[in-house]
């Protein structure tokens, strides 16, 4: 509803509920804040902001009180700049002031033009925010040139433990942002005051480290701190940003919005880019204090290496490129095989499957992410193409009142994601989470189901079992066709309690969900790696999207995987599918290709990644053309020839003989689609490193020297528009219809015939997972995706590798005390199926007792031998001589 | 107890249990057993009657007859004269005053004399363990009569016309509140008795909790069904470990009468109490910060609006009243409306409990009606000042109020009156002041426990405070500057205008009154680096004058510095540089040779 009210003798119109700060900032009437931010709920403390109003006494703050009809508010008086400009005098007295009000500070902005480089601040020379703090503005604004009070310098140590972020609450002028968005935006509840009067600080619980109480780090309290108080450990010194980009995050399948901050043309730091989807100014830490370091790391690859004589040389663009397509042309046909990045743009991915199919003559396609296995991914294709679902984003989180998370760590692969659950959580939705392990998202659940870590089928089986029985049709949605009576008949042969047994999920817990479930209207089921992974996985996609169907209201949607897996897949790299997920054995649609392209493909599905790098050692793959990330491995020895693509050199790069610069994300234009299919905007910001290219460019000269005409691209956007002109899904994608919120591509499917309701195949039988003797403990992996071209995080970047927990194995408190390990302390893991590992142990109830976790980095060779499934029945022992031990 | 038993209440209140009442009250019932008169006297645990300076006081009924500072050694005989002889013990009912006269019975000393129990009706008259003593003197009659003759709309009318206004310092009008938060949206609400009582030296909450707990509990129900709340809160301070005890048990005895709990009388209303302790923060008195710790959350106020009524406890509607209010409610409830306003001046109504403590001969809670003078309630009630000292000033509502100077004594107490002078009702702590006060010290005093005190929420209040005594410091050590008054007075205002609760609104009452009433001190203080009252430690000197000394050493002996020096019978000085002025040769001296100069 509309009101109208008077400020500063202006009529101004706002809406109900508006505080009288927001009516008036609409109006472009300033008010000074500062413990105000538009993020989080107004706190009323530091007390600039009072106006008077008439009928009310005294002077309220105009952040917290409501605007209303007819009020009549007075914001820039004599006694209000009065009393400003005393409070902020107050605010000063704790903070070091002496610049501020310095008479010589013209002269020494001009010739001081760098920041003192001290441990400790003590004047806005010497301060990380100098330049961008909220205080230097607001004592311009105040006209403040007079300090009644002397400095009273808190003496706090200053903390620089922790990794990312160093904390100087000396610098601290107590507006509670900080603790509001950590409390009430993240619901981490880090920080607090602590103490009280004059003697209040920010803290954690009981003084211990961030480390200790769990801070996920993700920056979100450095972001809204007016002063320097936080400051980010890698940009504090950087100096004030000169301008900010607009861009996505690299990492993982949320594709958070971000602002770069540039000086000159180093990147200096990446924050959540305010009110942009899909993350809507809240990023991980991996988003925030994991891009810059990484785009500007002395490692990565900057100039074209060509090996000769076993060596290293650098060379031109031109040689290498000559060089390669002398070896290529060689090779064409089924002895090449082609590893995309997951991390690689859709134009990359378009160019590179364009290049192995016809430029190459060859089928064997790879996306290298471990989510790109040919179970999962053909089950996803599979069911977009038979039950066209809607585009399922984000914000389907904040509407939904039940959610079911099922399977996985959402909270370690993709935060924001997690963050949005725990958001609806704590608006009042339900949480429903499924894993084995106790996830931080399990903490906040209303029911956890721990499965034993078997096949997640048999639990599906179950409820499905319950739901079609149990309950007597109006709420069931099912159509009566063949697919369905055949899953009704198979529900029927479901043994409950051999379910029960088998997962040690009792029947009334299987029912108390299934109550919830028929009791929800807006219910969205969440699917992560811990189902994605397993072997079963195709299994169980299908078995929850039945569900989906079978409840009113459902929506699924699977977070897996890395920035651009969706936009990879989507653009064909993988064997046996085209652009626009089309299967090769489409006669008609392969002929427009064909047509397009102006070579045959080569047809039929081969390999998917890990089968693809194990066939070289049959010698049926000899030579490879990476973008991607394959973990070190003998079998690549045998390779003829291997062109390695990539920001970061491999750890096998000796086995390799050329390494092309690629340029970062953050170098070129181009384009990703999220979880959500949504297809965003990369921009290039900052400019390419080294002699860095992007894949695309690469990609496509070598063609050129090749000798291949269609891939004459000048530029990303060329790329783009071949696509929407050639495949046939895209036909709606207008390239420069991409805007900031991206679009989704669901969205403009072309048409294709909707089958409303459809069943899958879902398999109810049980197979025998009996744990083999002498292999007593079920291990489950997980690949994490603190990865990017060739870089794990955990190595690159400081801090990373204090708050990872790759490559090290859960393992309960219990099952720790028997072995007689504790955490740090190395142990040997065999399975019955020959996977082998070695590393320190985390000892935590996370997990259950006889179960082990283990989540892998992407390079870690262990990787490839569990593409076939996660979960492993192994024997485990302490090992004795823990000095290898990281 | 049979009627005709003499009683012997032995006083169970706080502070006369801190004085050794609870071992009085096991001499005295060893006595009557060993005089085998036990079924002739009962020995009981009597309340407090609010004279807690004559503690421990034991009244023996019928008669009001009050023996007041007892020592267990006392008994034996006092049994023996009373109750065997018939003669009361004269030498133990002495006034402690100057008069020094014998006080025949309770009602008659001068402090119960000026006063009228309303709230304290039961005080002394029932055990507060025992909810039959309550109800024997129309106890519950007023829920009782609320929930069967009167709507809720009807009760808030008659609080309304009774003019009740809310006893924890504002002085905003009941009925107002509890009509806001009856018409306010929101399901369920909620009802809170803030019993948070912080001011140094007040204790009329703990003392209605623990001599009448019922009376509360009662009130609270009427409320509740006034407003359309089932659910009660009693915030209490945990320094009051037997208001909490007394509370508990009163709870109980209520729910197991039905009193409390579901279908109350039958009428289909529920309602029910629970306690909550609170943590010890000064602040929590503020109502935002009591529900902010209710709720689990640290004590910090919220900006109002909204205001409880609206979104007070979990976002819901909340009245919250203090112990004092809602025991004034079923005297309201019973008595009608007419005859509370009838009490009090026109626009303080009902009576009004302080306590009086201080430099002042009768200490202790007094319940006198609103209207009353200053000057009656300290040399009525009080008895004036001890020690033939001269009268300077006294506090009002605790740190948040003012100083009153003598030349206002004849200010009558309501809450506009108060207000004008620049200091405020309050909860009702009324600290008298005597010529050896020294007005910056007590504005620094005030101050301090307000630094210690502020939650750190809001700039002024946090910030400013803290500068404010720093400022204070500087002037009693002599370091002051002819500006830092005007200083005083800036910051002052900043904090009283901008800060977000009631504590830090009305912080700078104590600085800004003394310097209103007792400017002349600070300018001794800042102009001649001196402290009229010899109370501040740098501005002070002690010597001992020649011609009172008579070298009897005591005093080197007490100095903890060894600053004294003489021969035995000869006249002795003090080092100056040595001595640190604790005062404790001065305290010592029995001949009044230590004089501060």
């Amino acid at each position: 509803m509309a009101i109208t009210l008077k400020i500063d003798n202006k009529e101004i119109k706002a809406k109900t509920g508006m505080s009288v700060l927001e009516a008036a900032r609409q109006a472009d009437i300033y008010i000074p804040t500062l413990c105000h931010h538009p993020q989080l709920n107004p706190s009323g403390s530091c007390r600039l902001c009072i106006v008077e109003i008439k009928g009310v006494r005294g002077y309220p703050t105009a952040c917290t009180i409501p605007a209303e009809e007819g009020m009549v508010v007075q914001t820039n008086t004599q006694r209000l700049r009065s009393l400003r400009c005393q409070i902020l005098e107050l605010i000063l007295s704790e903070h070091p002031y002496t610049c501020l009000v310095c008479d010589k500070r013209e002269g020494c902005d001009e010739w001081m033009g760098t920041i003192r480089k001290v441990g400790i601040t003590t004047s806005c020379q010497t301060c990380p925010k100098s330049g961008a703090c909220e205080l230097q503005n607001l004592v311009q604004y105040l006209g403040i040139e007079e300090i009644a009070f002397p400095i009273n310098y808190r003496g706090y140590p200053v903390e620089q433990k922790d990794p990312f972020f160093d904390r100087d609450y000396n610098l601290c002028i107590l507006c509670g942002r900080c603790v509001r968005v950590c409390n009430e935006v993240r619901y981490n509840g880090t920080l607090n005051f602590h103490y009280r009067g004059d003697r209040t600080v920010v803290g954690t619980a009981f003084g211990k480290s961030h480390l200790e109480v769990g801070c996920a780090f993700c920056g979100a309290c450095v972001d809204v701190c007016p002063t320097g108080a936080l400051a980010g450990k890698a940009d504090k010194w950087e100096g004030c940003s000169e301008q900010t980009q607009h861009s996505i995050c690299p990492y993982c399948a949320v594709g958070c919005s971000l602002d770069y901050h540039l000086r000159g043309n180093r990147i200096i730091k990446s924050v959540p880019a305010q009110g942009k989807s899909p993350n809507q100014g809240q990023v991980c830490v991996r988003g925030r204090f994991a891009v810059a370091d990484l785009v500007n790391h002395p490692t990565r690859l900057k100039k074209p290496l060509v090996k000769r004589n076993k060596q290293w040389i650098e060379t031109s663009w031109e040689e290498a490129l000559d060089r390669i397509a002398e070896q290529f042309v060689r090779y064409r046909g089924d002895g090449f095989g082609l590893v995309v990045s997951p991390n690689n743009t859709v134009e990359d991915a378009y160019v590179l499957q364009k290049f192995g199919r016809v430029a190459m003559q060859s089928r064997h396609l790879a996306v290298s992410s471990p989510f790109a296995h040919s179970r999962w991914v053909d089950s996803l294709v599979e069911i977009e193409k038979i039950h066209p679902p809607h585009t399922v984003t984000l914000g389907d989180i904040d509407q939904a009142s039940l959610i079911l998370v099922w399977g996985g760590d959402l909270s370690v692969s993709h935060p924001i994601a997690a963050l949005r659950v725990k958001q609806a959580v704590h608006r009042g939705a339900k949480l429903i989470v499924i894993d084995p392990r106790k996830t931080k998202l399990a903490e906040l659940a209303d029911m956890h189901l721990q499965p034993n870590p078997v096949d997640d089928s048999l639990l599906l089986s179950g409820l499905m079992k319950l739901i079609f029985e149990n309950r007597s049709d109006p709420s069931l949605s099912g159509p009566q066709s063949p697919e369905w009576n055949d899953l009704t008949n198979k529900l029927k042969k479901v043994n409950l309690s051999l379910i029960e047994e088998k997962t040690g999920i009792p029947r009334n817990q299987m029912e108390e969900l299934v109550d919830l479930l028929f009791h929800h209207q807006r219910i969205l089921i969440l699917v992560g790696s811990g189902l994605a992974l397993q072997a079963s996985a195709s299994n169980g996609l299908f078995g929850l999207f039945n569900l989906s169907v079978v409840l009113k209201h459902a929506k699924m949607v699977p977070i897996v995987g890395e920035s651009n897996l969706a936009g990879c897949l989507e653009m064909g790299c993988m064997s046996g599918l085209l652009p626009g997920l089309i299967s090769v054995n489409e006669e008609s649609a392969r002929k427009k290709f064909e047509k397009s392209w102006g070579l045959s493909i080569q047809g039929e599905r081969s390999y998917d990644f890990t089968e693809l790098v194990q066939q070289i050692e049959g010698g049926k793959i000899k030579t490879l053309y990476v973008t991607g990330e394959i973990p070190p491995t003998d079998i690549l020895k045998k390779c003829h020839y291997i062109v390695v693509q990539s920001v970061f050199r491999p750890e096998w790069a000796d086995w390799a003989d050329v390494l092309l610069p690629a340029a970062h994300p953050a170098e070129i234009d181009g384009t990703v689609v999220n979880f959500e299919k949504r297809l965003q905007r990369l921009r290039r910001i900052h400019r390419q490193t080294g002699l860095s290219k992007p894949d695309w460019w690469i990609c496509s000269q070598i063609a050129q020297k090749m000798g291949f005409s269609g891939f004459s691209y000048k530029k990303s956007s060329d790329i783009l528009n071949e696509i929407h002109s050639i495949v046939p899904r895209y036909s709606g994608l207008i390239p420069s219809k991409i805007k900031e919120k991206g679009l989704f591509l669901l969205d403009f499917k072309s048409n294709q015939k909707k089958k409303s309701c459809s069943i899958f195949h879902f398999d109810v039988a049980i197979r025998n997972h009996e744990k083999p003797k002498g292999y007593p403990y079920t291990l489950i992996i997980d690949v994490g995706i603190s990865h990017f071209r060739n870089a794990s995080l955990i190595e690159k970047v400081s801090g990373m590798e204090r708050i990872g927990s790759e490559g090290k194995v859960e393992i309960h408190p219990k099952d720790a005390e028997r072995l007689h390990v504790s955490t740090g302390e190395c142990v040997q893991i065999k399975s019955n199926n020959g996977f082998q590992f070695e590393g320190p142990v985390i000892v935590t109830d996370r997990i259950p007792q006889k179960s082990l976790y283990l989540l892998l980095d992407k390079k870690s060779p262990h990787v490839l031998e569990c593409f076939k499934g996660n979960i492993h029945f192994v024997k485990i022992k302490k090992v004795a001589d823990d000095s290898d031990c990281r | 107890m049979k009627k005709d038993h003499i009683q012997v209440w032995v006083c169970s209140g706080s502070t006369c249990v801190s004085k050794g009442s609870l071992t009085i009250r096991a001499v005295f019932e060893q006595e009557i057993r060993k005089h085998k008169l036990s079924d002739r006297v009962a020995v009981l645990a009597g309340r407090c009657s609010g004279t807690c300076n004559r503690g421990p006081i034991a009244v023996i009924e019928p008669g009001h007859i009050i023996y007041q500072q007892l020592t267990p050694e006392d008994i034996p005989f006092l049994v023996k004269e009373h109750f065997l002889k018939g003669k009361p013990v004269q030498r133990l009912r002495t006034d402690v005053s100057e008069t020094k006269t014998m006080i025949p019975t309770l009602m008659e000393i001068d402090f119960f004399k000026h006063q009228q129990l309303v709230v304290l009706r039961n005080r002394g008259r029932i055990d507060p363990d025992k909810i039959d003593e309550y109800i024997a003197l129309d106890g519950y009659a007023a829920l009782a009569k609320a929930l069967t003759s009167l709507s809720p709309e009807g009760i808030i009318s008659e609080i309304e016309k009774a003019g009740l206004r809310g006893r924890g310092g504002a002085g905003f009008p009941t009925a107002t509140k509890w009509m806001l938060c009856r018409q306010a949206d929101g399901n369920p609400k909620y009802v809170i008795c803030n019993g948070d009582e912080g001011d140094p030296g007040a204790y009329m909450d703990r003392s209605i909790l623990e001599s009448d707990p019922h009376a509360v509990l009662e009130g609270m129900a009427i409320g509740a069904r006034a407003i359309g709340a089932q659910r009660g809160y009693i915030y209490v301070r945990d320094e009051y470990p037997l208001a909490v005890e007394r509370v508990k048990t009163a709870i109980q005895q209520a729910r197991h009468y039905g009193l409390l709990g579901e279908n109350i009388f039958q009428t289909g209303f529920d309602f029910d109490v629970e306690i909550i302790r609170g943590g010890g923060a000064f602040v929590c008195g503020e109502e935002t910060a009591l529900m902010a710790s209710i709720e689990g959350k640290a004590g910090r106020p919220r900006s109002r609006p909204p205001f409880p009524a609206e979104k007070g406890l979990w976002e819901k509607p909340t009245n919250i009243n203090n112990v004092e209010t809602w025991a004034n409610v079923p005297a309201i409830i019973s008595r009608g409306a007419k005859w509370y306003a009838s009490l009090g001046t026109e626009k303080s109504k009902g009576t009004k409990i302080f306590s009086l403590v201080g430099k002042i001969n009768n200490s202790g809670l007094v319940e006198v009606p609103m209207g009353i003078t200053l000057r009656e309630i300290i040399f009525g009630v009080g008895g004036g000042i001890p020690n033939g000292k001269r009268f300077k000033a006294v506090q009002t509502g605790g740190p948040s109020g003012g100083c009153i100077p003598e030349s206002m004594l004849d200010l009558t107490v309501d809450y506009e009156a108060l207000t004008q002078a620049g200091a405020i009702m309050g909860s009702g702590g009324l600290i008298v002041m005597d010529e050896d006060t020294c007005m910056v010290d007590v504005a620094l005093y005030f101050v301090s426990f307000l630094v210690e005190e502020s939650c750190g929420k809001c700039t002024p209040c946090r910030v400013g405070l803290q500068r404010m005594k720093e400022m204070l410091i500087k002037i009693t050590e002599g370091e002051g500057e002819e500006a830092d008054i005007e200083r005083l007075e800036k910051l002052a205002r900043v904090i009283g205008s901008g800060s977000l609760c009631g504590l830090g609104q009305t912080a700078p009452n104590p600085v800004l009154t003394t310097l209103k009433y007792f400017r002349n001190e600070y300018e001794a203080h800042i102009k001649q680096k001196r402290c009229p009252a010899g109370v501040c430690k740098k501005l002070i000197v002690y010597t001992i004058d020649p011609q009172k000394c008579t070298g009897c050493g005591v005093c080197v002996k007490s100095c903890p510095v060894d600053a004294i020096s003489g021969e035995k019978k000869q006249v002795h000085v003090i080092d100056q540089q040595l001595c640190t002025r604790c005062g404790s040769c001065q305290e010592v001296c029995s001949f009044d040779a230590v004089v501060i100069q």
